[in-house]
């Protein structure tokens, strides 16, 4: 009965996780910078491409 | 700052991070989160590693630069005519303190001769220079010896 119950319940989600999605994927995840002078600003720009068959929406972006 | 928030399928995007080093030195590390409308990575992290060195020190990179004219005064002479403690805590501490050098703890434990080759001679491929007359060093017999009986306690 409880494997019964399970099996519904996946074929309820199934089609809510097939569907179309977006996926961010970057070039890379860190950065190291070489030995730099302390009277710059340091700079780095991270590309990513949207590898997803969706619209990728970035949200938000924080530096911590 | 992003490119754009809205990509399409296949789309590429920038995001430039920018950190404000001014007067930093030392290694700083920053992190970024990307939060997003992937299901799978709602939130990426990135992240950022810089070395800093100050003006003075920028492209300055052979450890016996500092016997040097120009940057004894503070790596040499500060520990002029001082002996042991006062002499470790004058020229050494300036690496060997709670940074990335060998503490003076960990130093206590290695045999005093290989202390010794070491104050001596240097470390290659390291910012540790040999500091005895004959590599060009400002210690003498007893300066190095007031070094060795502090560290082999």
């Amino acid at each position: 009965m409880r494997h019964l119950l399970l099996i519904a319940l996946l074929l309820v989600l199934a089609p809510l996780t097939a569907g179309a999605a977006p996926a961010i994927r970057f070039d890379d995840l860190s950065y190291a910078s070489p030995v730099i002078s302390q009277t710059d600003m340091a700079e780095h720009t991270f590309g990513f491409v949207n590898s997803g068959d969706s619209e990728l929406v970035i949200e938000d972006i924080a530096p911590s | 700052m992003a490119s754009s928030s809205r990509l399409k399928p296949g789309e590429r995007g920038r995001i430039k991070a920018t950190v404000d080093i001014r007067g930093r030195t030392g290694v700083i590390t920053k992190t970024v989160s990307v939060r997003s409308n992937d299901p799978e990575r709602p939130v990426t992290l990135l992240s950022l590693r810089m070395s800093i060195k100050d003006q003075t020190h920028i492209g300055r990179y052979h450890p016996t630069e500092i016997f040097s004219e120009r940057c004894r005064g503070c790596h040499v002479d500060r520990g002029k005519g001082k002996r042991g403690w006062n002499l470790f805590r004058a020229d050494c501490f300036i690496c060997h303190n709670a940074g990335a050098s060998t503490s003076l703890t960990q130093m206590s434990k290695k045999p005093r001769g290989s202390l010794e080759r070491i104050i001596r001679e240097g470390i290659e491929n390291t910012v540790m220079p040999g500091w005895d007359e004959k590599h060009g060093g400002p210690l003498d017999e007893t300066d190095i010896e007031s070094l060795l009986d502090l560290l082999s306690r």
